[in-house]
């Protein structure tokens, strides 16, 4: 075994991580399911230049997306064994979808369809828990500044990111804190029940069985709905740049890892209607977010009555809010406060790697 | 690597390829001593990796130069001059604007000497081991990190002028934490500070200097280095006004572990990058013993200060005052380019063979001749 020289810069959190009483916001989305085969097909369907022995297609039907905020309040290690190690807390988004990934036979078939979630980007405002997701887990996460505050009422729910970033591409722009998303809900909102959410949208019928079944809002550990389900496997394709080829990887590969949830608690569902999740057009996530979400009518203002706070760091301009807002359509909202265990199971293929 | 495995290009990828043009650079330096035995330490830990034979290669300290630089760096400009990626019909990076940074870092000279009577010669180069380095903006730590082998921290880094006109103070801040109890939630904890008087000549310093980096130039140790280096490998640029650098060359590992096992490597390689200093200007020394220099000795600090101070084996929870020798500012305009790997180190595979790894360790001098006279090397094992 080719040992790993530890040393300060490389002090990570290593997995697997336990999170206690993360408070998470999820925001289910339909996502065009070309946008979600055209991610798959460049990043794990592509031959690089061998081809993984998996094949990834979307869901069949709609297909749905989640877009999940979390304030992780004790997020540490339990490497070897040990709880509490290394402990930090964090406020993330993650933009994350479920997939079918196949195993491709000797015969070019595909079998033994599996669902496996898919994590196109990410952000967190920590960055030790940045590099470690980014070099361990492979998760394309970046920083930023992300506040996330609840009241008394659902109402009261404002939760907004802002990025170092240019809004408009130009020779002589200068990066600053640029708005990136905004998240709340309408005065009217209200909890719900989560059988007439889904009456109202019958679509989701078979998108909620599938977050039932990897245990998300219900627990995948003492679930009480039978037994424990492995919870949501993601697979991410983790790579890095070479330094002398900018355009080769030093290493590419698709790693396997799971989430569990338990001891769900304050569990509440919310009418997409009554939800409001909006990016902010910059240039410097055009790109991600043409990706993910396709095109959209823009609009000049938030449609937020809340005014946006500045997330700028000390000493630097205040954060630019002042770009035109694309609203994201929500077919429900959930929210909750769990425990959850990140666990790394496998590298399930490494590319270029020949006798 | 002997296949080439494509990398995929995204805006959330956050990796800018260089290479980097930075005009207008405000650089401070302070010069402080280090233990050889620690430079030695490092570099048989970081750098000296595997069997010296089949390496080909041995790090030690430049012997007649025991000092370690801490340099903070203002850039209020960084642009990204690599061509956008022709098949994704991306903006090229260099029209997308510039970012501006702060990054504070230890350089600490090293000799790289071939193995051999022949190699002695033409694999032998001074290159700069950064046992330390912090940087204000996230995406560039994510490069360093991930591309140039730079163990490159995201730190709040407050720079600017001190109490005095013409002085200058300076302060790292740090995620960490306080002591080593299980449970214990992680901070941002002042990690270094640095104040000094106005610059050189000062009417408010309180004791004439023993030794300005001028002088310090003058000295025997100086003359050594300057005339040793240039005679043995024409390294005369590497140094200019001193120990002010035009062409840093660094060196580092980069590596990256297995997902599921953490303390297996995937992937082991030294790293080169040249750090070039252009119209070096406005040159500033400051009375040593006008400079005010501590580490804080707290618990997950302590591991980053035993790398290059003599500091105890347990923290102490207290700063660490460092006696500097030397300081100055300067500007520059600075360009960061050629990158190389000189090192592939070998991988063990389950179920494979290792990789073969390879060597490209020719100095920059001879590989010009190298290249006329030979064939290239760089695959396969020299």
């Amino acid at each position: 075994m080719t040992a790993f020289i530890e040393s300060f810069s490389t002090d990570q959190l290593l997995p697997p991580w336990q999170s206690l009483a993360a408070r998470t916001w999820l925001f289910v989305i339909a996502v065009d399911r070309g946008l979600i085969a055209q991610h798959l097909d460049t990043r794990f369907n592509a031959a690089a230049p061998d081809r993984a022995p998996f094949h990834y297609t979307p869901l069949p039907g709609k297909t749905y997306g989640l877009l999940c905020v979390t304030r992780h309040e004790s997020l540490s290690s339990t490497w070897e064994h040990r709880t509490g190690c290394d402990t930090v807390s964090h406020t993330e988004l993650v933009w994350t979808f479920p997939t079918l990934r196949y195993s491709v036979g000797a015969d070019n078939l595909l079998h033994d369809p599996h669902r496996v979630w898919i994590q196109p980007f990410a952000f967190t405002d920590n960055s030790y828990v940045m590099f470690s997701a980014r070099e361990i887990w492979g998760t394309e996460m970046g920083m930023a500044a992300l506040r996330m505050a609840e009241g008394a009422a659902p109402a009261d729910l404002a939760i907004d990111m802002a990025i170092e970033g240019m809004a408009k591409f130009d020779p002589h722009a200068q990066s600053q804190s640029i708005g990136c998303m905004r998240m709340g809900l309408r005065p009217t909102a209200a909890k719900a029940s989560l059988g007439q959410l889904l009456d109202e949208e019958s679509d989701l019928n078979t998108f909620v069985d599938i977050l039932l079944a990897d245990g998300i809002f219900t627990g995948s550990i003492d679930s009480g709905i039978g037994t424990d389900s492995a919870g949501m496997e993601i697979n991410t394709l983790r790579q890095f740049r070479d330094v002398f080829d900018m355009d080769s990887a030093a290493y590419r590969a698709i790693v396997s890892s799971t989430v569990q949830h338990s001891n769900i608690r304050d569990l509440a569902f919310f009418s997409g209607a009554n939800t409001v999740v909006e990016f902010l057009c910059s240039d410097s996530m055009e790109e991600t977010l043409h990706a993910t979400f396709g095109g959209g009518v823009h609009h000049p203002q938030s449609q937020l009555a809340v005014p946006p706070p500045s997330l700028n760091a000390k000493g630097t301009p205040p954060t630019n809010w002042d770009m035109e807002y694309l609203p994201i359509e929500v077919a429900l909202g959930i929210s909750y406060t769990a425990d959850a265990q990140f666990h790394i199971r496998t590298t399930l293929h490494t590319y270029g790697q020949t006798a | 690597m002997s296949t080439r495995v494509p990398y995929v290009q995204s805006a959330a990828s956050q990796q800018v390829p260089p290479p980097y043009h930075f005009p207008g650079v405000t650089v401070n330096a302070f010069y402080l001593n280090v233990s050889m035995a620690k430079v030695q330490e490092y570099c048989d830990r970081y750098l000296n990796i595997g069997e010296e034979k089949t390496r080909g290669y041995v790090y030690r300290p430049v012997p007649f130069w025991p000092y370690a630089t801490v340099l903070f760096l203002d850039y209020p400009t960084m642009i990204s001059s690599a061509p956008a990626s022709a098949h994704l019909g991306e903006v090229a990076y260099s029209d997308r604007g510039a970012i501006s940074q702060t990054e504070v870092f230890v350089a600490i000279p090293v000799m790289r000497y071939g193995v051999g009577a022949a190699k002695l010669i033409t694999d032998t180069a001074v290159e700069w081991a950064l046992p330390f380095i912090v940087v204000g903006n996230p995406m560039s730590s994510v490069c360093g990190r991930e591309m140039l082998g730079l163990g490159k921290l995201l730190a709040d880094i407050e720079i600017g002028e001190g109490r005095y006109p013409d002085s200058f103070r300076g302060k790292i801040s740090l995620p960490g934490w306080p002591d080593s109890e299980t449970g214990t939630m992680q901070a941002q904890q002042e990690f270094m500070k640095v104040e000094t008087k106005p610059f050189l000549p000062t009417p408010t310093g309180t004791q004439p200097p023993r030794r300005t980096l001028a002088s310090l130039l003058e000295s025997p140790e100086a003359s050594k280095l300057l005339g040793g280096v240039a005679t043995a490998a024409n390294f005369i640029d590497t140094f200019s006004l001193g120990l002010i650098p035009t062409a840093m060359r660094t060196v580092g590992l980069k590596q990256y572990r297995d997902a599921a096992n953490p303390h297996r490597a995937v992937y082991q390689a030294l790293v080169t990058c040249r750090a070039q200093y252009l119209n070096v200007r406005d040159v500033r020394f400051y009375n040593e013993k006008d400079i005010d220099l501590t580490f804080n000795d707290l618990a997950s600090f302590h591991q980053i200060l035993e790398v290059f101070l003599d500091v105890g084996k347990e923290p102490t929870g207290k700063p660490f005052s460092v006696n500097t020798v030397a300081g100055c500012r300067f500007m520059a305009d600075i360009n960061f380019d050629t990158m190389r790997i000189i090192r592939e180190f070998p991988i063990d595979r389950d179920g494979l063979p290792p990789t073969t790894g390879s060597s490209d360790l020719v100095a920059r001098w001879y590989r010009p001749l190298r290249g006329f006279f030979g064939p290239r090397r760089g695959v396969g094992l020299p």
